[in-house]
């Protein structure tokens, strides 16, 4: 592991250094470059354990959805069984249609409406209509195929590999012991933004990966709760890297409190004494938020958030008033398909609800200002002006990405490009 | 009930229940991205003048609840905070420098006034 703190407050921040990265311009194919593409989708996308979000999403015996993963031509069926999270190729096993065909629910058995072909939802072929009339017949090798899966501290992960080349903790290594028994208050509700971007999976990832932009990006919706004068352009309070995986704490103003001008805001939230207006959580959680050492690790005072980007396509954000997750699915090399969820409580009565919308209103606006820069970046990026971008400090987890990406696409096993 | 479109004591707010007294989140959103700059703001200060009154109106109730004219008071307030990012933070109807029209959505929205 490496622990990285900065202090904001100095002339530089030397993130990058501790990281153990190097300071050049870094290259621009990889987010146009078909070639560099395929490669991603062959070494990356169908050798590591993918995160698909929380467990709790189906949370009853017989709950499953269906996730589709483009660049692997693959819809999964991820089930909750009495045993445990299973996941199959959303695939019958007669002539190939597909088995489910809506997004989600939950049901016993799955039925084949090609000829009824029907599963139980741990991928046993229990039903096969003129069963008599096949030849040398074996239900029992006729059931859904399986995709690794595993969960941990209620993530569902699966992997591509037939035989995955490491486990799931191997893959996670000093992270996956780091991050254990944190809460993820309301993880079993949530509310959903999503995006057809024409944009390579990275500039999305990339766009929510530093805070460099929040001044300049965002002066009106977050800027004055993420900077100050003590810290103007919102650098970051410390990065982490675990092998493939990087986390960054964020600065957020402790002095901030929503200004005279905001009078809605003021007071939808004038029902509660203190004011943590981005609040989701409960005090309790928010506690163990605090007291947990991988978490705000710098135990820093001016606390925002911390963005945790778990290797390759996923990340999970929390903050004292709760988390959110961001998938970014790549579809093609210039399009991609964006999912933030945020995990917040049902809210009964006017008041709750109100602060809800006025928060989920925000958030539209702040996710509308960080994609709907995107596109025009990936113009800028094909247009082949540029052959490198240079970065900053507080853009390390950019860098640390494309590194490691670059360990994928060349090493042969995924053992080595864990190394 | 009566037949009323919005509780007694918020007449003045009936001209803006077509527009803005819409049922989700999503859908609120888009009203408040397509109207003017005008339109906001003369809802807006309309609605805030009434908000204190109507949040005591509907205050201690399970909103999943409210029904007619209540349910439609509660619509408007929760317009209000659409209303709210134009006018309290951009000063213009959507975010400087955001695209127009765009595919931003929210697809799942919370259960209750969702
Ligand atoms: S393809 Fe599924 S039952 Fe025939
Ligand atoms: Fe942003």
């Amino acid at each position: 592991m490496n622990d990285q703190v900065a202090d904001f407050r100095a002339e530089k921040t030397n993130l990058t250094e501790l990281a153990g990265l190097g300071k050049g311009p870094v290259s621009l194919e990889p987010y146009r470059s078909q070639e560099w593409f395929e490669k991603e989708v062959e070494q990356v996308f169908k050798r590591a354990w993918l995160c698909l979000g929380r467990e709790e999403r189906i949370g009853n015996p017989g709950d499953y959805f269906v996730q589709t993963i483009e660049v692997a031509k693959a819809e999964i069926l991820v089930t909750r069984t009495r045993e445990g999270v299973r996941a199959f190729h959303n695939v019958c096993s007669h002539r190939s249609n597909k088995v489910v065909l809506d997004r989600g629910g939950n049901a016993s058995r799955f039925v084949c409406r090609y000829h009824n072909w029907t599963y139980k939802n741990d991928g046993a072929l229990i039903g096969v209509p003129d069963e008599k009339n096949f030849f040398d017949f074996d239900k029992k090798r006729c059931g859904l195929t399986k995709v690794a899966c595993e969960t941990w501290e209620g993530w569902i992960f699966i992997n591509l590999q037939p035989v995955p080349e490491v486990s799931l903790t191997e893959f996670l290594g000093d992270f996956g012991q780091i991050y254990t028994g944190i809460p993820y208050p309301h993880s079993d509700k949530s509310i959903l933004f999503v995006s057809h971007l024409k944009a390579n999976w990275k500039v999305i990832a990339d766009a929510f990966a530093e805070t460099y932009h929040i001044p300049a990006i965002h002066p009106e919706t977050i800027g004055s709760t993420f900077a100050s004068n003590e810290n103007p352009f919102a650098r970051p309070i410390s990065a982490q890297t675990w092998g493939p995986h990087r986390s960054v704490s964020t600065y957020g103003n402790p002095e901030y409190v929503p200004p005279i001008g905001s009078q809605v805001e003021r007071l939808f939230y004038s029902n509660i004494a203190t004011g943590n207006v981005l609040s989701a959580a409960s005090l309790e959680d928010t506690e163990v938020f605090l007291k947990h050492p991988a978490i705000n690790p710098t135990k820093s005072g001016s606390w925002a958030v911390d963005v945790t980007w778990l290797f390759p396509h996923f990340q999970f954000d929390v903050s004292p008033g709760g988390f959110w997750t961001h998938h970014f699915w790549p579809v093609s090399v210039n399009e991609t398909r964006w999912e933030a969820r945020f995990h917040i409580p049902d809210a009964p009565d006017v008041w709750s609800r109100l602060q809800q919308e006025h928060y989920i209103a925000r958030l539209g606006e702040i996710l509308l200002e960080d994609v709907g820069n995107t596109e025009r970046t990936q113009e800028g990026i094909n247009s082949g002006a540029k052959e490198h971008m240079v970065l900053q400090d507080g853009e390390v987890m950019i860098r640390h990405s494309l590194h490691q990406l670059e360990k994928w696409v060349h090493a042969e096993t995924v053992r080595e490009a864990l190394a | 009930m009566s037949g009323a479109v919005l509780p007694a004591g918020f007449e003045a707010l009936e001209p803006f229940v077509g527009y803005w007294a819409v049922a989700g989140v999503q859908q609120r959103r888009e009203r408040r991205e397509n109207a003017s700059m005008d339109d906001i703001e003369t809802f807006y200060n309309a609605m805030l003048a009434l908000a204190p009154q109507a949040i005591a109106h509907l205050e201690g109730r399970q909103i999943v609840d409210l029904e007619g004219a209540d349910r439609t008071l509660m619509e408007l307030l929760l317009a209000l905070a659409h209303a709210s990012m134009a006018t309290e933070l951009h000063r213009q109807p959507r975010a400087p420098f955001t695209p127009w029209p765009h595919e931003v959505r929210l697809v799942e929205a919370p259960a209750i006034f969702g």
